[in-house]
């Protein structure tokens, strides 16, 4: 007749047969599923992580785009200040109108590029500013031979941000 | 033998889970490798394009005037599009054209995204490739046939024969758009793709619905729609310094914006501007427009002008001051804009305008 003893082995007769008891297993479970939700954390921020690193690339690569195009539109360069976030702190793109001007079309489809691309959250900022370098003057045609471009992105609720800056010059 | 096996089924398990663990890790990473390279080498591609394309319309003195400096086309059946464009390529100008000068190429260059190149027809979907071709019209070295410039003084003409290289794989779309009403400039657009598939589930491009941002033509190929790769569009502008300076010291007429226009008694009152619209205005079809920076109204119509005009010449902008438009008309090849401008010495001088040719 078969007995557990107090220390969980198995006695039937002369044969003793020594294994695992019930707690020795849950607790042997229990460390390796703590260690499976430990390792997958780590993937997790490690996923999120390289997540954020292919936006803040495309952030980067989409704020030089800018840069270029409204250093290279000398005639309409003053028309580019303008921001994009609204006073509750959500993203507002205008709608892309085939009539309107060419900034207004550029400024619209940069927003829509952005919207599409990165993670929109409450604290992101999607800002083009365009002033002479120096004095307090909104920019103007006829107010400065130099002029800061300035953009800033910031996405995923501010984690990810790029800001990026160019002086210009043109003749008043 | 059970703790054999169940020793078996947990390290198994282990296994699994660290391989799955590894595998996501290993994708996100290669994403990350291949997002990267699509953006370096989008830009390398751009940098490269935008350095041609800003020399446009640069001019040898003794060279004289080119006679198309740009040209932009869309390739039949892939609704991609061609940029063809003109420039001297040699030392600063010399006024003493006896001397000669053999250091001065005339070369035209284009770049299109095709299957192969040279083509003037493509297939309807990508991707494609993106080539270049260099042209030396006028070399400077000499041959009076085609394709065999030999060593000597420069001697008119001496031509090259189109010379192309493959410049980047995987372009899903190339679209040009040259707005010379707001400067001689021309945006570029391309988009590109991934080598490889990534992820489960194919996405769309425009990853979400209702984006407009993309050229019309682009949006209407709904790329992206049943495949895993990833799409990047990649753009710049690029301002065309030397016709801007060439129509601002030869033929002042749009070198000035914000100004009163006049076209047939069309537009009129202060800061009115003339706009032309063609197909890519979708309900603008066949309509000239007048208006102001922010807002145009579209009254009066000229299906000959909308059928003649391609999509790239999206706004006039006249000063009445030093030009008018005396007349318009014509269809495709023929299409033409015709102005008189005001000459710096008291008079009228007449000139056709034939966008995008």
């Amino acid at each position: 007749m078969a007995k557990l003893t107090a220390r969980g082995r198995v006695e039937s007769g002369s044969l003793q047969q020594s294994g695992f008891t019930l707690i020795e297993g849950v607790m042997a479970i229990a460390i390796v599923g703590i260690s499976f939700v430990a390792v997958f954390g780590l993937v997790s921020i490690a996923d999120r992580s390289l997540q954020n690193t292919i936006e803040k690339e495309r952030m980067k690569m989409q704020a030089r785009q800018i840069v270029e195009t409204v250093a290279a539109d000398l005639q309409g360069q003053c028309d580019y200040t303008g921001s994009w976030v609204a006073a509750g702190g959500g993203v507002q793109c205008p709608p892309f109108d085939k009539k309107a001007m060419p900034v207004q079309q550029r400024m619209a489809r940069w927003c829509q590029r952005m919207e599409d691309g990165l993670t929109t959250s409450r604290g992101d900022q999607r800002t083009v500013r365009v002033r002479p370098l120096t004095g307090g003057q909104p920019c103007s045609a006829s107010n400065a031979s130099q002029r800061v471009i300035e953009v800033v992105l910031k996405a995923n609720g501010g984690r990810a941000q790029v800001v990026m800056k160019q002086v210009v010059y043109v003749s008043p | 033998m059970v703790e054999l096996l169940v020793a078996m089924v947990v390290s198994s398990i282990v296994a699994a889970a660290a391989y799955g663990s590894y595998s996501l890790i290993k994708n996100q990473y290669d994403k990350v490798i291949e997002v990267s390279e699509m953006h370096g080498t989008g830009r390398s591609v751009l940098d490269l394009m935008s350095r041609d394309i800003r020399q446009t319309g640069y001019h040898d003195y003794c060279l004289g005037h080119l006679s198309q400096p740009i040209r932009i086309q869309s390739l039949a059946g892939a609704l991609t599009e061609m940029i063809t464009i003109q420039y001297d390529d040699g030392p600063a100008l010399n006024n003493n054209c006896a001397v000669q000068q053999p250091n001065v190429d005339r070369m035209r260059i284009s770049y299109y995204a095709c299957d192969r190149p040279g083509a003037l027809a493509c297939p309807p979907t990508g991707p494609y490739n993106l080539y270049r071709t260099k042209e030396v019209l006028i070399g400077s070295t000499w041959s009076s046939t085609q394709g065999s410039c030999a060593s000597g003084g420069r001697q008119a003409p001496c031509y090259s024969g189109p010379n192309s290289a493959l410049i980047a794989d995987g372009v899903d779309d190339l679209q040009f758009t040259y707005d010379v009403g707001s400067g001689y400039v021309v945006d570029i657009s391309m988009i590109r793709r991934s080598d490889k598939e990534y992820g489960s589930t194919a996405k769309p491009f425009p990853r979400k619905s209702g984006r407009h941002y993309l050229d019309s033509r682009t949006e209407g190929k709904g790329l992206g729609k049943q495949d895993r790769y990833l799409r990047d569009e990649f753009f710049s502008t690029v301002i065309l310094r030397n016709l801007a300076a060439t129509d601002l010291t030869q033929v002042p007429i749009f070198n000035a914006i914000e100004e009163t226009l006049s076209f047939g008694g069309g537009c009129g009152g202060a800061n009115q501007k003339l706009y032309a619209f063609n197909a890519d205005g979708s309900n603008t079809i066949g309509k000239l427009c007048c208006g102001s920076r922010t807002e145009i109204n579209c009254l009066a119509t000229a299906t000959a002008l909308a059928n003649a005009f391609n999509k790239h010449l999206r706004v006039l902008n006249i000063p009445y001051t030093q030009g008018k438009v005396v007349a318009l008309g014509g269809v495709g090849p023929d299409a033409k804009i015709q102005v008189q401008a005001r000459k710096a010495n008291g008079g009228w001088q007449t000139k056709d305008f034939f966008p995008q040719r």
